[in-house]
């Protein structure tokens, strides 16, 4: 039965289709109707627990991504704007995302590119795109306003480039490098064979005969006995003292100091060095002012000033280019890439990431303020205005010896100047 | 003012008797003891040297080795002592490392050669324990058939380790030591005098003691140790000068101690007057505690391991040692008394026999040995002028300091090596 869910009026009228079927005595408040053959779905509202392969059948059937989707008992699955929270709230929902929905210009309300469905949903369910952790997913992590729409962080991560949304930290996850999978096992483990089968024992100094050894030798019926010298220890500080431990493998018998710490994937079951697991950032989401015209309008605004998050390379090479055609002054892009890249990623995927982050510190430091850096899959794009290749090439070759005196390791620094075909082709690829 | 050519003046007209009168304390006590006996390892060293037979370095190969390190605050001199470890001729199969509550890093940087795979166990006190304790964890956990001591602060030549566990063919010996060196010979004078010091006592004097069975330091810095017979003895006992009393122990149990001649370490010795003082000092008066406190029932005829070897090298000590040591300023009082300032004319021409009888042993450690370079011999040959002054004068003066201190007040049990609280626990309540 539905309980006071009469109190507000709809207009105009909402279709639902309840799912797996409305039962006889449920009541549902007014301005809601029960779709009709045909009719468009404004809501799905689901009236039981419904098996994963069901909800993406009709789902499909449905064939909008933005449809909100209420669920009358508990369901934390991805995708479901409200359930378990009472019947009541799940109907309101559903209108005031159907609400939201309708304020959507067509080539939004209808687009079937993901950034724009993305940005619809944000829009509609007027709550961000907050990530929740979620223990069933091997990324841990996912983006329930996002419903099913796929690679959710790398199409946030794009419009918040475009400046579409703003984004702020949430987690930072450790994940497997073979797998990707953030299911990882933390644990301390042996240095010589990696078994977690290991045990840490104290050590047990013996003042007046200087015997030091492993707490277990001393142990006698229930007190302690010098196994050398065969004195009883009475007084810890007195007689003896316990000055450090050891680390002990059942399995292969080393023995250390102090444990390692390993990372075992509990997906592929791999096992990594904590040097060789990438971290992963992720970020909540905020709709920004210019992301909400976008939505609202249907195209990106032209007249909006340039927010912080947009690309500033791509603003200053457009820029750039039209200085040269109009006033002939030279420009250059060089590409930078690392030819030792793979070899020390290989070796300490870490390291590399910490390398890279220092490469870029060190351009935006040792270059002009005029001068513009994009990082792309293979190192990084320089956009140097007024410069001819003489002088962008010996600025580069200074750059390579700060970024040769900063770094650990040699990245392999190598510099090309390119032509606006080649920069063509390199946007392509990152595309 | 004392006319130079006095002495030798003098020299030339004694007769047998008076010369005997003047310098019987050399004539007695001295040239039997060191000449005699360099000359004995002098002819020994044109022997040709006896080589492992197949089976024998079949033996020698089927070994396992355990390195055992300790070390207190010495992070500057580990990764030069990995680096000589690396290069050694013979396969190490264990090399542990136990930083004793160090507080300039050394752990950080076992742990980081560990995980280079240049260590195999790295271990450490959180409080400082002393040299004996840490040294006894690692021996209690090394698995080698020998356990090999050594000092982080020294270096090896590439098959010091391979000639100092040779003798082990031999089932009886339980340990042995090698030659020490002094790698920084040319930083001072002091440094120049002990590297002439450990040249003459390491070419000549160890190897008349290996000669004759007498042994009595298998180095801390630079020992090897049948496990059995480590274990035998009960391993370390508190310090300092822990090395000679296991040693001594282990002779008691009638294992042979050996001199590996041909297998050579090197070491920064003290570098200043006061840093020597006190090293020698501290030496000193472990000898006297070890020799005449805890090992004084040596001289009992009667006790149940009496062996006639271990008390002759105990009367050796005392007479060569301590009464040399106890006489000499005795001696001088005696020349002046008797002959006023004439003395001054005796004593400058014991000196110039000193300074011959110096050369002559120099000269001949240097042929027994083979090791140093002409670089190193011509820096430090200069000082053979005064190192009579310096052996026989001054270290004697240190040598006779330290033995009234231990003597009369136990100096030793309250020395700086062990922390405190291990050491009045170790010497004071037992």
């Amino acid at each position: 039965m539905l309980m006071g869910v009469d109190g507000f009026a709809l207009t105009p009228t909402a279709n639902f289709l309840a799912y797996p079927r409305l039962h006889d005595e449920c009541r549902f408040p007014p301005g809601w109707q029960l779709v009709a053959r045909g009719e468009m779905i404004d809501a799905l509202v689901l009236t039981a627990a419904v098996p994963d392969h069901a909800l993406r059948t009709i789902l499909a059937h449905i064939g909008d991504p933005l449809v909100p989707i209420v669920s009358l008992v508990p369901d934390e699955r991805q995708g479901i704007d409200a359930a378990g929270q009472g019947e009541q709230f799940a109907w309101e929902r559903a209108y005031a995302i159907q609400a939201k929905l309708r304020e959507l210009p067509v080539s939004i309300r209808h687009s079937a590119e993901p950034e724009d469905i993305l940005l619809a949903r944000v829009y509609s369910r007027d709550q961000g795109l907050v990530p929740i952790h979620d223990p069933g997913l091997r990324d841990l992590v996912r983006y329930p306003v996002a419903g099913a729409l796929d690679n959710v962080s790398e199409l946030a991560a794009g419009l918040d480039n475009k400046g579409y949304l703003r984004r702020r930290f949430f987690d930072r996850l450790f994940c497997c490098p073979q797998c990707r999978s953030a299911h990882l096992s933390v644990r301390e483990e042996c240095h010589s064979c990696r078994s977690a089968n290991i045990s840490e024992e104290v050590v047990v100094h013996h003042f007046q005969c200087a015997h030091e050894a492993p707490e277990s030798q001393f142990r006698s019926h229930g007190g302690f006995t010098c196994p050398k010298c065969a004195r009883p220890l009475r007084h810890i500080g007195l007689d003896y003292d316990k000055p450090g431990s050891i680390t002990r493998c059942f399995e292969c018998g080393a023995i250390n100091d102090k444990p390692a710490v390993g990372f075992k994937c509990i997906d592929c079951g791999a096992h990594h060095a904590p040097d060789q697991v990438p971290a992963r950032t992720w970020y909540a989401y905020s709709l920004t002012a210019v992301g909400q015209r976008r939505v609202l309008r249907g195209a990106a605004d032209e007249s909006l000033p340039a927010q912080p998050g947009l690309d500033r390379f791509q603003l200053l090479l457009d820029h750039t280019r039209k200085e040269q055609r109009e006033f002939g002054s030279p420009y250059q892009v060089a590409n930078v890439t690392f030819t030792n890249r793979e070899l020390i990623a290989e070796q300490d995927l870490r390291l590399w990431e910490q390398s890279l982050q220092l490469v870029g510190d060190t351009l935006h430091s040792a270059l002009r303020e005029v001068d513009a850096v994009r990082e792309h899959a293979e190192g990084f794009l320089i956009l140097m205005p007024h410069t001819g290749p003489h002088d962008a090439a010996r600025a580069l070759q200074l750059v390579a010896g700060r970024i040769r005196s900063v770094l650990k390791v040699d990245p392999g620094f190598r510099f090309t100047l390119v032509d606006d075909v080649v920069l063509e082709g390199l946007r392509s690829r990152q595309g | 003012m004392i006319d130079l050519d006095a002495p030798l003046v003098m020299l030339g007209q004694f007769d047998w008797a008076t010369w005997f009168s003047m310098f019987w304390f050399m004539v007695l006590l001295e040239v039997p003891r060191y000449t005699l006996s360099a000359i004995a390892v002098f002819a020994a060293s044109f022997a040709k040297a006896a080589v492992p037979t197949p089976a024998e370095q079949r033996h020698l190969d089927g070994l396992k080795l355990s390195i055992v390190i300790a070390g207190h605050n010495e992070a500057d001199a580990i990764e030069r002592c990995l680096r000589s470890l690396g290069e050694q001729t013979r396969r190490i199969d264990e090399i542990i490392f136990i930083d004793d509550g160090s507080t300039d890093g050394m752990r950080e940087i076992i742990h980081k050669y560990r995980l280079l795979g240049q260590i195999d166990i790295a271990l450490s006190n959180q409080v400082r324990s002393g040299k004996s304790a840490s040294c006894n964890l690692g021996f209690s956990l090394a698995k080698g058939d020998i356990i090999i001591n050594l000092d982080a602060d020294c270096s090896y030549d590439c098959d010091a380790i391979e000639r100092l566990i040779e003798p082990f063919i031999d089932p009886r010996v339980g340990a042995t030591t090698g030659s020490i060196g002094v790698r920084n010979y040319d930083h001072s004078a002091v440094t120049a005098y002990q590297a002439i010091e450990y040249i003459v006592s390491i070419g000549m004097g160890k190897r008349a003691l290996d000669m004759l069975d007498m042994v009595v330091c298998a180095s801390g810095a630079f020992g090897a140790f049948r496990r059995e017979a480590i274990h035998q003895v009960g391993l370390l006992a508190p310090g300092p000068g822990e090395d000679f009393d296991l040693t001594l122990r282990l002779r008691r149990c009638g294992w042979k101690i050996r001199f590996a001649a041909n297998s050579w370490c090197f070491t920064d010795t003290p570098a200043t007057l006061a840093a020597l003082i006190r090293q020698r000092r501290r030496w000193d008066r472990d000898t006297l505690r070890t020799r005449l406190r805890k090992f004084r029932d040596t001289f009992h005829a009667r006790r149940r391991r009496f062996a006639l070897l271990e008390t002759f090298e105990q009367c050796e000590w005392l007479v060569m040692n301590g009464l040399v040591t106890l006489v000499f300023p005795i001696y001088v009082a005696w020349l002046f008394l008797c002959f006023g300032l004439g003395a001054l004319n005796i004593l400058i021409a014991v000196a110039l026999v000193y300074l011959v009888l110096d050369a002559i042993g120099f000269l001949m450690a240097l042929t027994i040995c083979r090791r140093y370079s002409a670089a190193m011999v011509w820096t430090i040959a200069p000082y053979i002028l005064t190192f009579g002054l310096y052996n026989g004068v001054f270290m004697r003066c240190v040598r006779l300091h330290a033995y009234w201190e231990e003597w009369i007040y136990r100096a030793s049990a309250r020395d700086s090596y062990s922390p405190s609280r291990v050491s009045h626990q170790a010497h004071w309540k037992r």
